[in-house]
């Protein structure tokens, strides 16, 4: 699997994005005067909706990473909306439509609401089952079979039926129109934690991002754009039926052209609608008489072709090959990229001294249990982490600090006990919340945003706490912080194992912002003594700078020379808390790491 | 009495849908993928039984029957050729996706394949069995489905049976429960695969074959049941076979006896309706464990 592959074009990438969207616009004014009067447009015009249709799509399942096998319920409504104001109350479907978009809107947020817990595949299926209870509503109010009224004299706003290539010149906006949202939300800050949530929901989540809300917005953004181009469509087929509109064809056909384009790109899509919808109108034209079934199956043998031979789809494919990138892996100019690396932190003493016992609690958890099933994972935990304190939590494998981690950071709701993060009660509080309350943690084994490039995966986390000129320059100066500014524009992907780690911290840092708790989970493990040196000091300045840090490791080993203090956690329990020397010493915790025979 | 008449008549629809996706969270659970074709298979079955029945006059049980051995095989072909040369290459970030693409495009391809063949009206077995109900008290039953219903029970506990006590059996539940361990302790962790998808495509095309003495059949006809199938399966909790066939007979009952509150012409949306309730409140679903990160 070559690089290229996992290429999702991220915001930040879409610098060309003016030239492609032109390309398409001289393609399509080509095509459209070409075909004339001709009975071929007709068939440019649906390929363009298509098109259109494909990219609004691909907004909320290829940027977004949320596949939905559903999209005909918006697609309905608004071809729904614009037929019947149109029919009952004579509006233009020009003006019409914008009711469907708003009843897809809100459908939309009500889809997403219902679904919000459901990630990946179980998203996809549920939202499958809403165009068919549209459907079937549809059919009960009688609405089987909707005339779109002609209306001979009507203006542009009636997408004037006396001049077909009106029609076209409409779908040809909607598809400018939906590639330049898809660019303008991508650009935006929005446009990051789209990003980030596609990569990686939890890790998003963890740094900050609200992940639900960013996943509802880009459903209902998606949902509307659909819904414009359903009322489009409305008029080029002339008769609205739930079995189409609502219909599964109606849902897979976005799927099809988009995979078969590049999901996740900004051309993909409407290449892929661009070259199979003229294919299939074509075939039919040429043998529906005698093979009516010909179109879907060259639908289904392009979709079986493209995903085994080249899964990326056409777009990406071609564009590696025409354009090598120069130097691999180097992501392309954004805004945050741009930006002048920013002077490092002014240098701080690193030899603070530990806090004392009067030093304020920034983490205070008290009495807290976590049961699985019925398997008692945190038994009556008690912690307090001290304003300016580097705590060490360690303990045998399955003692449970993981599981103490996923409590506090919120991924996992306690059964019973209390949460304060600088003095705020944060139990059962979302994970982003927390995050943004002055939490950052890493992972046991690294989650970076992939697709995204180094500096933005720290920007994304510090654009959850700030503006973007601020979020700039905290991104630049944690890279600083943990030595990573030479390698800034590269994807995080192709980073080395140490190189991983300290973008984590740098990201935990950002999403911690300064003064915050610092959640480190195994993060020593396998590395560098070079590497373990530069994550060291950069921890120590951060202690400086009035942060704390909460670090798991298996041994006391690896952290005994810079951590303050010590909590050992056994079968749940704290067993012991103290400094290094101290601990050594403990009875339980010999016997918990050792062996009863053990204990002198 | 109405009621009654409406559970069996529910029960037995609902036979229908739990056999279809026993096959079909087996093929998660093992596989863990989402196959979108699976309803076609089983439009495959209904055609089989009808061309073998025009052809050799065998009625449907023998047709199934002989439909059986070529539908395992078609599946392991499919397996092998599609399936297996999508996971080399997958969608990096999102392998389930590619493969479950790939199903997608094979659900058209045999639609639009199979009404080449037979065109697209719709098609019956020509037997006049459908019409015959047994009188039991005051309740119509009607034959063909209880007979049906009787062959879904009886292959959807040889199913739980061959997974539970056989070789090949604990192979595949070896494979699916972690894969590289049971390829560790020398299971044959591929050919488990080919012989689940094998096995799921032959369920298939059995229940096609007890579906068409009652429904008829086009090349559209597996998307009246893929979503219920789906459906089924969430709720039953992804890749859990006993769930999805509890949940399979939930589903057929739901539908029927929706007829006592709501419109008939409401029925499909009362069940899914009652389906997002239940992801509201049990997103894993009925019998499904909670998993997380």
């Amino acid at each position: 699997m070559t690089m290229s592959d996992q290429r999702i074009e991220s915001a930040m990438r879409m610098r060309p994005a003016v030239l492609q969207l032109s390309a398409v616009a001289a393609v399509g004014i080509a095509a459209i005067v070409a075909a004339g009067d001709t009975p071929m447009q007709p068939v440019v015009g649906l390929a363009l909706l298509y098109a259109a249709y494909a990219s609004a799509w691909n907004i909320v399942a290829g940027f977004a990473g949320q596949f939905t096998f559903g999209h005909a319920a918006f697609f309905g409504l608004g071809s729904y909306g614009a037929t019947l104001l149109t029919e009952n109350l004579g509006v233009p479907p020009l003006y019409g439509l914008w009711v469907g978009v708003v009843l897809a809107g809100i459908a939309a947020a009500g889809i997403g609401g219902i679904t919000l817990q459901l990630r990946g595949l179980y998203f996809g299926l549920v939202t499958a089952v809403f165009p068919i209870v549209f459907a079937v509503v549809a059919t009960y109010m009688g609405l089987q079979e909707e005339q779109v009224p002609f209306n001979p004299n009507g203006n542009f706003a009636f997408f004037s039926p006396r001049s077909p290539w009106v029609l076209s010149a409409f779908a040809l906006g909607a598809t400018l129109l939906v590639g330049a949202a898809a660019v303008a939300l991508m650009r935006s800050r929005y446009g990051l934690f789209i990003g980030a949530l596609r990569a990686d929901q939890d890790a998003a989540e963890a740094s900050g991002v609200r992940t639900t809300e960013v996943k509802i917005g880009a459903l209902v953004v998606s949902a509307g754009l659909a819904a414009a181009i359903g009322g489009i469509y409305a008029s080029v087929a002339l008769v609205v039926t739930p079995g189409d509109v609502f219909g599964v064809q109606m849902s897979v056909k976005p799927v099809l052209f988009s995979v078969f384009g590049g999901i996740g790109t900004l051309l993909g899509p409407i290449v892929g609608a661009l070259v199979l919808v003229p294919l299939s109108e074509i075939l039919t034209a040429n043998f529906g008489g005698t093979l009516p079934s010909l179109s879907g199956l060259v639908y289904g043998a392009a979709l079986l072709v493209v995903i085994t031979l080249f899964p990326a789809g056409l777009v990406p494919v071609m564009r590696d090959s025409v354009f090598r990138r120069l130097s691999r892996g180097e992501a392309a100019p954004s805004p945050v990229v741009e930006a002048a690396p920013f002077e490092p932190l002014a240098p701080v003493s690193t030899d603070a001294s530990p806090p004392d016992e009067t030093a304020p609690a920034v983490l205070e958890i008290k009495g807290v249990h976590k049961s699985f099933g019925g398997t008692r994972v945190l038994s009556n935990v008690h912690l307090r982490l001290r304003r300016g304190e580097i705590l060490g939590v360690i303990g045998p494998n399955g003692a449970g600090k993981t599981t103490l981690f996923n409590v506090i950071n919120g991924f996992l709701r306690p059964d019973a006990g209390t949460i304060e993060l600088s003095g705020r009660n944060v139990t059962r509080v979302r994970p982003s919340t927390i995050a943004r309350a002055g939490l950052g943690r890493t992972f046991q084994t690294a989650r970076l945003f992939s697709g995204m490039s180094v500096v933005e995966n720290v920007y994304a986390a510090a654009l959850t706490r700030a503006a973007s000129r601020e979020a700039t320059r905290v991104a630049w100066s944690m890279l600083a912080e943990v030595g990573l500014s030479a390698r800034a524009t590269v994807h995080a992907d192709v980073l080395s194992t140490g190189e991983i780690r300290r973008l984590e911290l740098a990201r935990a840092m950002a999403s911690a912002g300064e003064g915050g708790v610092l959640m480190l989970d195994e993060f020593l493990g396998g590395l560098t003594s070079a590497d373990s040196a530069v994550l060291l000091a950069s921890l120590r300045r951060w202690r400086a700078r009035g942060g704390s840090v909460l670090a798991i490791e298996h041994t006391m080993r690896a952290m005994a020379d810079f951590v303050d203090r010590f909590v050992v956690l056994n079968f749940g329990e704290v067993i012991a808390d103290g400094r290094p020397d101290e601990i050594w010493q403990d009875r339980a915790v010999v016997k918990a790491y050792l062996g009863e025979k053990w204990v002198a | 009495m109405y009621i009654l008449q409406l559970v069996i008549a529910g029960l037995q629809q609902g036979g229908i849908i739990a056999l279809l996706s026993m096959g079909l969270a087996l093929m998660f659970g093992v596989l863990r993928l989402v196959n979108f074709a699976q309803a076609d298979f089983m439009m495959l079955g209904m055609y089989g039984v009808i061309v073998l029945g025009a052809e050799l006059h065998t009625n449907f049980v023998v047709s199934s029957i002989l439909l059986a051995l070529p539908a395992f095989i078609v599946g392991m072909l499919v397996y092998q050729l599609v399936i297996r040369q999508v996971a080399k290459a997958k969608l990096a970030s999102a392998p389930e996706h590619a493969q479950l693409l790939a199903t997608l495009g094979l659900s058209l391809v045999l639609q639009n394949g199979s009404e080449m063949i037979w065109g697209a009206t719709p098609r019956a077995l020509p037997s006049s069995r459908s019409l015959q109900v047994w009188h039991l008290g005051g309740l119509i039953i009607d034959q063909p489905r209880t007979i049906g219903f009787a062959i879904a029970v009886l292959l959807g506990v040889a199913m739980l049976w061959t997974l539970r006590h056989t070789h090949v059996g604990r192979a595949v539940r070896a494979a699916a429960s972690d894969r590289d361990a049971a390829s560790y302790v020398g299971i044959n962790v591929r050919r488990a695969y080919i012989v689940t998808f094998g096995i799921s495509i032959l369920l298939s095309v059995i229940v096609g074959g007890i579906l068409v003495t009652y429904y008829p059949v086009t090349p559209q006809t597996g998307n009246d049941f893929i979503l219920l199938m789906f459906t089924a399966v969430i709720m039953g909790g992804l890749g859990n076979v006993m769930g999805a066939m509890a949940a399979g007979l939930i589903l057929g009952l739901v539908q029927s006896l929706s007829q006592l509150v709501i419109p008939l012409q409401l029925n499909t949306a009362a069940v899914f309706g009652l389906f997002l309730l239940l992801m509201l409140v049990r997103p894993q679903g009925i019998f499904g464990e909670v998993t997380r990160l």
